[in-house]
């Protein structure tokens, strides 16, 4: 997040919240609930999605796009902003660079064309456009639905690039707000897990970053950038990659196009999982290191709002599971690497030597203070706020899109879209939350949502057994008859390992990130 | 007057957590006992979730409650301010669901495995269950309690005659005003 949760404590009249692609309410409940209450104080609430979430129903513009069809949704607000004159032209000029040319590229946007694509009708595009325009603040909130999509990248800067037409950048109650899904992926991706960065975000090519590294850890660190995850599966196709090591992720339930997945895990020479549960991952592991729990270890969490935060254990590591940074330690020593480190806080003292953004944090100061990085001296009080006087490439850049359909549309063999989410009760895979009584008690299984049109069609009863088809493989679940989706639409979660939602998504990926198209492909239902 | 719990759909973000409490709420058990002995999951409370609204919908402890004339067995009846489930006499008839105006009644199977009460020895296999606002728990309804969006309200005869009090005043001042 540019901006802080907190933020959303300090709306009401005059300032407006824009969620796109987020089910907040269900996803991120406290954000929601915070959002929510910001709405009964005053705020205005523009929530674009297709489903009629819990927030769209409390939401002063719904705007109801057709999956995968962001860019051209987001033109059209563009549009209406430049056509209004609803811009921050003193930002724009003084603060970014390639307006023009986003300007005529969203020209032919109106929100009447948009409507062609979007099916969102063009009244609705200019009232959100003018709420935007004209409250005093607008923060934008985005998640998985703006970034699982083959047109990710070319969503992500048309969310920006509506921020910065309209100044709503490096201000408070302001912002491009990308909501974190779990406790700790922004810790992952600023500890260096992306395949073309170290720690803090250093890219790999370049060489006083890369020498900075290699003196640190006394090895020779190639120049050459990591693979994406669909690669590393291709390179497993390939017989490229000969082995895997797999931590706390569970692709066998999580990607798309679990079925392929299959193939290559079980065509691999040696998989190793770590995980605290034998995931569907770790059954097909050669050798399984069991991890422990965040109640067994000690540590810290980097929040989705830059905030890093103190995890300490409270009960000792059951059975023979070992905390990860343990596990790791031994194998690096038996790999031959001597590097001593003797707890959780002797690693990240090495971390904050080696990355700028967290070189100001420490484990004395995370007892008593709130830090959100970049946090660069121990006198630094952290950074709420992004980008206020400066972005961080200098100046900001408009970097418009075309609309460009998502990778697979419904035809006559697969006639409805098929999108994929999640719901409260259940984290990612279930591997955790269905072996909760509480949790897998008041969500047993899939209830595929279908809407009462499409149920008729296909003779569906609510609560029916289905089964849902797509190119790539089936699933046999319930079905939930409701107009919370709207005709020609279905979706269903990927946490019931019983009915797997990825064996039936499509591994088409966004050409930039590899990121993959969860939240669009095409599929068919029957009753069962 | 009766009291009884309601949700607001201005605040509620349909998490369920008040289902979860609920279920926890009325079982014997443990969270860990229940897990271990595969023990049912039973809320008193319903999460509804349509295109049109999100809220949790529970027994309104009604004064004149149809599920209590209609009970041909007297296994419900009115008792310390509750309409309340008398499990012994509960024969199953499933007439209390089809009277119950807001579908707040279920008939539960009972698990013969699961430990139970001791004033809970003579059960029939099947019996009605509801919401009694969690009259014998100490810390009152477990769905105010858990609601991290403070959604649920506790409405009691105070309640309810500050509110009308205050309607009525609100009234008078716009007559006046006008």
């Amino acid at each position: 997040m540019s901006n802080s949760i907190d933020e959303l404590d300090l709306m009401g009249t005059g300032n407006a919240i824009f969620t796109i692609g987020s089910n907040t309410t269900e996803c991120h409940p406290i954000i929601g609930m915070r959002m929510m209450e910001a709405v009964q104080r005053g705020t205005k609430l523009i929530v674009a999605d297709p489903r009629a979430i819990t927030l769209a129903q409390h939401a002063d513009v719904w705007l109801q796009l057709k999956p995968g069809t962001d860019v051209a949704l987001l033109n059209s607000i563009a549009n209406v902003l430049i056509n209004e004159g609803m811009i921050d032209e003193n930002f724009i000029s003084t603060r970014t660079e390639g307006f023009e040319a986003a300007r005529d590229l969203v020209v032919c946007y109106t929100p009447e064309f948009a409507e062609t694509i979007t099916t969102v009708p063009a009244q609705k595009v200019y009232e959100a456009a003018r709420i935007i325009g004209s409250s005093k603040t607008t923060a934008t909130y985005y998640t998985m639905g703006i970034t699982q999509h083959t047109s990710g990248v070319d969503n992500v800067r048309s969310v920006a690039n509506i921020a910065m037409l309209t100044g709503n950048m490096g201000k408070p109650l302001t912002g491009v707000n990308p909501l974190r899904g779990q406790n700790n992926v922004q810790g992952s991706c600023d500890m260096g897990t992306l395949p073309n960065v170290f720690p803090g975000y250093q890219k790999i090519n370049l060489p006083e970053v890369r020498k900075k590294f290699s003196e640190a850890w006394s090895v020779e660190i190639p120049a050459t950038e990591g693979l994406k995850l669909p690669e590393v599966f291709e390179g497993i196709e390939k017989g490229e990659i000969k082995g895997l090591f797999v931590l706390g992720e569970n692709p066998m339930r999580s990607d798309p196009d679990i079925t392929h997945i299959k193939h290559c895990l079980e065509a691999i020479d040696f998989l190793v999982v770590q995980d605290i549960f034998l995931t569907e991952t770790a059954e097909l592991a050669d050798v399984v290191l069991p991890g422990a729990s965040f109640a067994e270890k000690d540590g810290t969490f980097s929040s989705t709002e830059r905030r890093v935060q103190l995890v300490r254990k409270a009960i000792a590591p059951i059975g023979n599971s070992k905390p990860d940074w343990q596990i790791l330690v031994e194998l690096l020593s038996r790999m031959g690497i001597s590097k001593e480190y003797s707890s959780p806080e002797d690693i990240f003292e090495e971390i904050r030597s080696l990355t700028p953004s967290y070189c100001g944090i420490s484990y004395a100061r995370l007892e008593t203070e709130h830090l959100q990085w970049p946090c660069p001296s121990e006198n630094h009080q952290g950074t709420p706020i992004l980008h206020v006087d400066k972005f961080a490439r200098g100046i900001g850049v408009f970097l418009a899109a075309e609309y460009r359909d998502p990778a697979e549309l419904p035809d006559e063999d697969y006639p409805l879209i098929l999108t994929t989410g999640r719901i409260t009760t259940h984290y990612h895979t279930g591997t955790m939350s269905r072996r909760c009584w509480g949790l897998d008690g008041a969500r047993p299984e899939e209830m595929v949502e279908v809407n009462p049109a499409d149920a008729n069609s296909y003779n569906i009863e609510d609560g029916g057994y289905i089964v849902v088809t797509s190119r790539r493989g089936e699933l046999r679940a319930r079905a939930q008859v409701t107009d919370r989706v709207p005709e020609g639409l279905i979706f269903t979660t990927f946490h019931f390992s019983e009915s797997p939602g990825n064996i039936l998504t499509n591994s088409a990926a966004d050409p930039i990130t590899g990121t993959p198209e969860f939240k669009v492909c095409s599929a068919k239902i029957r009753s069962d | 007057m009766k009291s009884f719990v309601i949700a607001d759909p201005r605040k509620c973000i349909g998490c369920g957590a008040c289902e979860i409490a609920c279920a926890r709420a009325n079982t014997e058990l443990s969270i860990p006992e229940a897990a271990k002995l595969r023990a049912p999951f039973h809320s008193r409370v319903n999460l509804i979730t349509t295109s049109e609204i999100t809220i949790p919908i529970q027994c309104r402890q009604c004064e004149d409650a149809p599920c209590a004339k209609v009970c041909p067995a007297e296994g419900i009846i009115y008792s310390d301010g509750v309409v309340h489930i008398r499990k012994e006499n509960c024969i199953g008839c499933k007439m209390c669901i089809l009277a119950c105006p807001i579908g707040a009644v279920d008939i539960l199977p009972l698990n013969r495995r699961l430990p139970r009460a001791k004033d809970d020895s003579d059960i029939p296999e099947f019996y009605a269950s509801k919401c009694e606002l969690c009259s014998d728990r100490v810390g009152g309804p477990a769905c105010i309690e858990i609601c991290p969006a403070k959604a649920f309200t506790l409405i009691d005869g105070d309640v309810l005659r500050d509110t009308v009090r205050g309607r009525r005043e609100n009234v008078l001042l716009k007559l006046f005003q006008k």
